[in-house]
């Protein structure tokens, strides 16, 4: 899977947290870098920052679905109060908001994969 | 036998009448058989005045006489065939010559017999031959006197009678006057074609009696105003009046009526002649005029009262619309055609070619959803709504604030609406900034948030895994972070709420299913723990009681209100907390009381306490102020559907009751 993440601790963090829960995970520091490594990788599931530079996460999980036929589900990640209405807006499959408790982000990753 | 004449102008007499007639020359037949006697009686009675006529027998002068009138006729008694006395007969027997004097002209009186006959005849003189020149001109010269008076009269006479028919004809013709001629005390004499047609009475009805008040309304005639009417002729000559006219089929019309004195050739007083005019078709074109200029002067005032108007709506910020009852803008102020791009076609129902309209989330809003349509369809007086308006005038949609009322008429029917536009750009890119920095604000706290807490627990995690009493101290060091961490984005979250609320933005709510009663236990004997004068204590049932609302806001609500009433009883003593369920109409709400007997609240200020910086008046020394506060803790209550309310008495303590909708049916925790 690929983690989308700008905070360089964090990024390092949610990345062993997925290790440790044993996912194989890539990440990437802003969008663009974000749909250079899907391209690549292909992951399963995007953990999605919503406050990147250069591309919004909105654009990113919009270009995502232009670049895949049956792109990743997207696991949204935000600091905003409307990370939940964000989220739905677009179209992701599930939403963790900061701070999180390390079992709640591993259960909302088995959830999005689950009910993809 | 011949008659000859000398020529003689004709001479112009006039007389003291006005017509000047011509009046012939008088004739004067002599008849005598002897030329020479002719001619004598000519040479005397020549003159410029007078035509000589010759006849030499009776016969001739018959023909004469049958031909022209005479003035007098000198007859020679002694004529050979038809002697003078016959001939006078003769000629007295025409009905033309009956009365032409004739002056026998004879050589002697013979015997009486003759003079007799002569005189018989009438009219008749007697010249006795040899005739003396002066006597036979002074009897002529009576004689023509005489004619020419009496031609002169006959000409008068026929003037007179000319005048009086053309008169007459004048008076018969004025059909549209009634003329009246009346005597001293008002009997109507004469009257004309006019009156009997204006009056509708036969002359016979009408002529020679009193009855000029019956020409007039009975309440005029019994106020005597006709006989105030001639008495005013009669004192200043002429007098008019309008009055109304009363006809034998006893209608009335307005009539105008003048009075005007008759004098007679002596100067004095003999009549009266009143003529009538029926100006009902005057008075209604007076009346038409009338109501003509009140109309063009009503319109005039309407004009300016309307330019005034729209004057003082043009220099107004606000945009303001007039619609009618049909949806056509009637009118647009100056700022509103600066918003909307100008006034729309009458045919441009709504406006909804001319504008496009969106809610502020950027979906279309139909025509009936317009404030402006809502108010005149529904009579929905409409304040505050917030829509996107986009037209000619403006490629991007502009967010405006839009208040909409109806107009009634005198009997309350809508006729019609009117809406004020402001354009709120500045408001709504302010909003945007303040939600801007708010997220950006978020974004700055939680990441690092994020980090001590995703590191504390992964090296927790990993610690577990490992065995060693060197790992338990460092468990413990990891658990403390932990758990500051959680009272750190309690602390930050709240903080966030609270400049949300000073802001005036609404808190972004989070609902999800709570069970009140295991939250107001929690925060009960969290607080408890932090005062040991108060006792804390909860009184509710058993079962849970679950509604889907924000956990973290609420709790702070019921944070806020203990934290309330421990404050506000600074001598100690119980503050109850009850929670329980209440039906209003198909719902189920939650009720929570909070009370406390402490200080309680003054009565002119408890309206006041919900307000932002409101701090109570009647609490002594530093009260620490951070925290929602009552007025974060009403707009949480309140965006959850909710209401707080309070009832306090100073010196007996405080009550406070939310009430929440939507506890679950069935209530399953």
């Amino acid at each position: 899977m690929l983690v989308v993440e700008d905070e360089p601790d964090l990024r390092d963090v949610v990345c062993a947290v997925l290790e440790d829960e044993g996912y194989i995970v890539a990440s990437a520091a802003d969008g663009r870098q974000a749909l250079d490594r899907a391209a690549e990788e292909r992951p399963t599931l995007v953990v999605l920052d919503m406050g990147l530079p250069v591309l919004s996460g909105e654009e990113v999980a919009a270009e995502l679905t232009k670049l895949f036929a049956d792109p990743p589900p997207i696991l949204v990640m935000s600091a905003a109060g409307t990370v939940a209405e964000r989220a739905r807006k677009i179209g992701a499959a599930g939403y963790i908001a900061k701070p999180f408790d390390l079992d709640d982000l591993a259960a909302a990753v088995r959830g999005t994969l689950a009910a993809d | 036998m011949a008659t000859s004449r000398i020529a003689e102008p004709k001479r112009r007499v006039s007389s003291e009448d006005a017509a000047v007639q011509d009046v012939p020359a008088a004739k004067i037949l002599l008849v005598d058989d002897e030329v020479k006697n002719l001619t004598a009686l000519e040479s005397v009675l020549a003159a410029p005045d007078r035509e000589l006529v010759r006849a030499d027998s009776g016969a001739a002068a018959l023909r004469a006489v049958l031909h022209d009138d005479f003035a007098v006729v000198l007859l020679d008694v002694h004529m050979p065939d038809v002697d003078g006395f016959e001939t006078a007969e003769l000629i007295r027997s025409r009905e033309r010559s009956r009365e032409t004097p004739i002056i026998f002209l004879t050589a002697a009186i013979s015997g009486d017999v003759s003079i007799a006959r002569g005189y018989s005849l009438g009219a008749v003189d007697y010249i006795v031959k040899p005739i003396d020149a002066e006597i036979l001109r002074s009897k002529v010269n009576v004689f023509i006197d005489l004619f020419r008076k009496t031609e002169q009269v006959k000409r008068q006479a026929v003037a007179l009678a000319d005048t009086t028919a053309f008169l007459n004809s004048v008076l018969e013709g004025a059909t549209a006057y009634a003329i009246m001629a009346l005597d001293l005390d008002g009997t109507i004499l004469s009257w004309n074609e006019g009156a009997r047609r204006i009056f509708g009475y036969k002359d016979s009805e009408i002529v020679g009696s009193k009855s000029l008040a019956r020409l007039v309304r009975a309440e005029d005639a019994s106020a005597r105003r006709v006989e105030g009417l001639l008495k005013a002729a009669r004192e200043h000559g002429r007098v008019t009046s309008r009055l109304d006219g009363v006809r034998r089929n006893r209608s009335t019309f307005s009539a105008a009526f003048s009075v005007e004195q008759r004098v007679g050739t002596d100067g004095r007083l003999v009549g009266y002649v009143a003529i009538g005019q029926d100006i009902t078709q005057m008075r209604e074109a007076e009346e038409q005029r009338a109501r003509l200029i009140h109309e063009q002067t009503a319109r005039a005032e309407a004009e300016r009262a309307r330019d005034h108007l729209q004057q003082v709506l043009d220099v107004l910020p606000e945009g303001i619309l007039i619609a009618d009852a049909d949806g056509r803008i009637e009118m647009c102020n100056a700022t509103a055609v600066k918003i909307i791009g100008g006034l729309p076609d009458a045919s441009d129902c709504w406006a909804a070619e001319s504008l496009s309209r969106y809610r502020l989330d950027g979906s279309p809003m139909s025509s009936e959803e317009l404030p402006l349509v809502r108010a005149i369809v529904q009579g929905e007086t409409v304040l505050g709504e917030q829509l996107m308006i986009s037209s000619k005038a403006s490629a991007n949609p502009i967010p405006v604030l839009m208040n909409s009322a109806p107009l009634r008429n005198a009997d309350g029917r809508i006729v019609g609406g009117v809406a004020a536009l402001q354009d709120i750009t500045p408001i709504i890119e302010l909003e945007r900034q303040k939600d801007a920095f708010l997220a950006a604000a978020s974004h700055d706290l939680k990441n690092p948030l994020a980090i001590v807490k995703a590191q504390a627990q992964l090296l927790m995690r990993r610690a577990g895994r490992t065995e060693g009493a060197a790992m338990d101290t460092v468990l413990e060091g990891l658990r403390s972070i932990d758990q500051a961490t959680r009272r750190l984005n309690g602390m930050v979250n709240e903080l966030l709420d609270v400049a949300r609320l000073q802001m005036g933005r609404p808190i972004e709510l989070d609902p999800k299913p709570v069970d009140l009663i295991s939250l107001v236990r929690e925060v009960a004997s969290e607080l408890q723990s932090s005062s040991d004068r108060h006792e804390i204590l909860v009184e509710c049932a058993s079962d849970p009681i679950v509604g889907v609302w924000d956990r973290d806001r609420i709790e702070r609500v019921i944070v806020n209100l203990v934290t309330n009433a421990i404050k506000y009883s600074p001598e100690g003593g119980r503050i109850e907390l009850g929670v329980a369920v209440t039906t209003v109409g198909d719902d189920e709400w939650a009720e929570l009381r909070v009370r406390d007997h402490g200080l309680g609240i003054p009565a002119d200020e408890i309206p006041r306490i919900f307000e932002r910086f409101y701090r109570g008046s009647n609490v002594h020394g530093h009260i620490e102020g951070a925290g929602i506060g009552l007025s974060g803790a009403q707009q949480i209550i309140d965006q959850h559907g909710g209401f707080i309310t309070v009832e306090s008495a100073e010196g007996k303590g405080t009550m406070f009751v939310v009430q929440l909708p939507g506890v679950a049916r069935g209530r399953t925790g």
